[in-house]
């Protein structure tokens, strides 16, 4: 698998998302009210957008389509991938799902800041790659809760930012 | 002139010192660690610059910019990666040097060198941004309109691989741009349900999100490197910083070919220090030594990425257009404080300007001071294990985020383009079109729209704005030349082949 094939995998996958969103765009433009008081109207700029990224990804898809017809190893390889690869990718969207549930936490508006500031630091860190050792995560939970802490004061009391706090 | 006075005195009071004094410092430090950047630091610190007078703000985020530009040469020459992309070249002299037992001489050298680029280009930027300013003064909405597009189709041409991903980029960028009340129509657009929406997209989440918490998206699960540096002693490097008069020459091509190639829209430190390296390579009695420690490379590498910060600085003072990524960041530090932007802005705020301006070339000098003084120290920074940084760096941008405006929706839209962020690098599709596409967008949109109105409703002849339809023209050619390009290219493989 040479680094272009690879490439042509990529940029189908790329050139499909775009003129996927620019498509969504697109369709949203359609039902938006007609001008009425200047020539143009909302719809015209996102439309003439989309058409050009619907221009692009169709030169895209042309290019990627014959890379990988002049070699498959990529599709192979993306059929079969390595268990690295699925460990890096359940990584990544453990890590995007823990995210998301820290932004629900902090929406609830309950739980204090430096406490979501400590486990985001703590889960961060060993998620992208400090060992996980007993020792590490005894230090990096106390100083992701001195860090936390920290914040908390910093934005609570000097920039009246107003999130649930302990202090 | 008396502007220049004033802002230069503006800038010697506590509160502006210290601004510049931290941000040439955070930009030092994270120059030096390999894969953070200048661009994500600028990106983190927006946030703070809410409570801030704008000048200050600029202050703090022009220093952030020349210390993340020079600090980059650090690991570059110790351990042979470079902390930010302009430094790319750096290691192809720097390291062997330090192999040779010269650390402590490349590190002299390279931040020499820094310094001698930012001063030559804030001479030039102090030269250039105002008259260009005067002219922009007499252009319509086509006009801006035609720049606009023709910044944004440079920017993607010449920013990454592929033109065509590098458009659709930059095009994405604009559609993302779109959400929220259309501001010449009254309509709501794009809203897709979500109330909250109408106000449009908030530019702070959307640059963190796409420039800080992509990269920390991006790590997990990349597991640790670790890395040791070389130690060099303060005196060893004070020491070393004599005989540079050699290099006079070399020095000035250099910055002056720095300044000149930031100042093409998208074209970054890297560029300028590839070309201005090519160039005294290909000028030198010795080519045969670049790339096993020769100085002058290290010299015209340094002297051109520093340079070509005052040269990107070139259209944003004067047209409001970006040249380079972190110009797309400054600008929406001067949105979020209701600065009009474009020609106008020198008229309208002359203190911003020339604070930018003194900022660029004051921060220069306490840059060249700071990393004299704490190389020794901050050659341990690179040891530092990134994945403490950019857990720490997660933090930040939800608190940061969050902070500007009280405000939860933020932090979502900051968790979308994060995702997004990554998805678009995993996909090999470039940041800095899409973000410069999300803020070029609704400039844009409002000078075309005021255009077909001034022309009721028509499209104009290209007669009657010839530079308009020059700047498009320009456009359109850098679109389609490649394509020909390679056409012909194929066409004459068959007609070989045949």
């Amino acid at each position: 698998m040479d680094d272009n094939s690879n490439d042509g995998l990529i940029s189908l996958i790329a050139a499909l998302g775009a003129a996927a969103i620019a498509a969504g765009f697109y369709l949203a433009a359609l039902t938006l009210p007609a001008p009425r008081f200047e020539p143009m109207g909302s719809a015209a700029v996102p439309k003439m957008i989309a058409v050009v990224i619907f221009i692009c990804a169709a030169f895209e898809v042309v290019r990627s389509l014959r890379l990988l017809m002049a070699d498959s190893a990529p599709l192979e390889a993306l059929l079969h991938p390595a268990p690295g690869t699925l460990r890096r990718a359940a990584f990544v969207l453990g890590y995007i799902i823990f995210f998301f549930a820290v932004v629900l936490v902090l929406q609830g508006g309950v739980v204090p800041f430096m406490v979501i500031a400590a486990v985001l630091f703590w889960v961060g860190a060993l998620v992208i790659g400090l060992p996980r050792s007993w020792p590490m995560m005894l230090g990096l939970g106390f100083g992701g809760l001195a860090f936390g802490t920290l914040l908390e004061l910093v934005f609570t009391r000097v920039f009246f930012v107003n999130i649930p706090a302990v202090f | 002139m008396d502007f220049l006075l004033t802002a230069g005195a503006t800038l010697f009071a506590p509160f502006p010192m210290l601004m510049m004094f931290l941000g040439v410092f955070l930009g030092i430090v994270v120059g030096a660690i390999p894969g953070l950047s200048a661009t994500m630091l600028i990106a983190l610190a927006l946030p703070m610059t809410y409570l801030m007078k704008d000048t200050d703000a600029m202050t703090l985020l022009v220093s952030m910019y020349v210390g993340g530009i020079s600090g980059g040469l650090i690991s570059a020459i110790l351990i042979n990666m470079p902390g930010t992309p302009s430094s790319i070249f750096t290691t192809l002299d720097g390291f062997p040097m330090a192999r040779q037992g010269k650390a402590a001489r490349a590190l002299a050298l390279g931040v020499l060198s820094s310094l001698v680029g930012g001063v030559i280009s804030f001479v030039l930027l102090l030269a250039v941004a105002p008259p260009l300013a005067s002219i922009a003064l007499r252009f319509g909405p086509w006009e801006f309109f035609a720049m606009v597009m023709m910044a944004l189709v440079l920017i993607s041409s010449l920013g990454g691989r592929s033109f065509s991903k590098g458009i659709m980029a930059g095009f994405l960028g604009m559609l993302f741009s779109l959400p929220g009340i259309d501001p010449t129509s009254g309509n709501i657009r794009f809203t897709f349900g979500i109330s909250d929406l109408s106000a449009g997209l908030s530019l702070l989440p959307v640059l963190v999100g796409t420039f800080a918490l992509s990269q920390v998206i991006m790590a997990a699960g990349g597991g640790i490197e670790t890395m040791e540096s070389k130690r060099v002693g303060l005196r060893e490097l004070t020491g070393q910083l004599r005989g540079f008069a050699g290099h006079k020459w070399n020095m000035l091509r250099s910055s002056l070919l720095g300044t000149w190639i930031g100042l093409l829209p998208g074209i970054g430190g890297n560029i300028a220090a590839m070309v201005a390296y090519s160039a005294t390579r290909s000028l030198s009695k010795t080519p045969e030594r670049f790339g096993q420690g020769a100085e002058e490379g290290l010299v015209s590498t340094e002297c051109a990425n520093n340079a070509s910060i005052g040269g990107s600085l070139i259209p944003l003072i004067s047209l409001g257009i970006p040249g380079s990524t972190v110009d797309a960041i400054l600008i929406g530090a001067l949105l979020i404080h209701n600065v009009q932007l474009g020609p106008l802005l020198i008229v309208n705020n002359p203190e911003i300007v020339f604070s930018i301006v003194m900022t660029y070339g004051i921060a220069n000098f306490v840059m060249f001071a700071m990393m004299i003084g704490f190389i020794p120290y901050l050659a341990r920074l690179v040891e530092i294990p990134r994945a403490l940084i950019l857990s720490a760096v997660s933090v930040f941008c939800v608190i940061g985020t969050y902070a500007a405006n009280n405000r939860i929706l933020d932090v979502w839209v900051l968790l979308f383009f994060g995702v997004l962020g990554a998805v678009l690098m995993r996909l090999k599709l470039p940041l800095g079109p899409f973000v410069i596409g999300f803020v070029l967008a609704p400039i844009a949109e409002a000078e075309m729209r005021a255009g077909i109105m001034l022309s009721n409703g028509e499209i104009p002849s290209p007669a009657d704005y010839p530079i308009a339809a020059a700047m498009l023209a320009v456009a359109v050619l850098v679109a389609v030349l490649p394509v020909i390009m390679r056409l012909r290219n194929t066409a004459l493989l068959k007609r070989q082949e045949q």
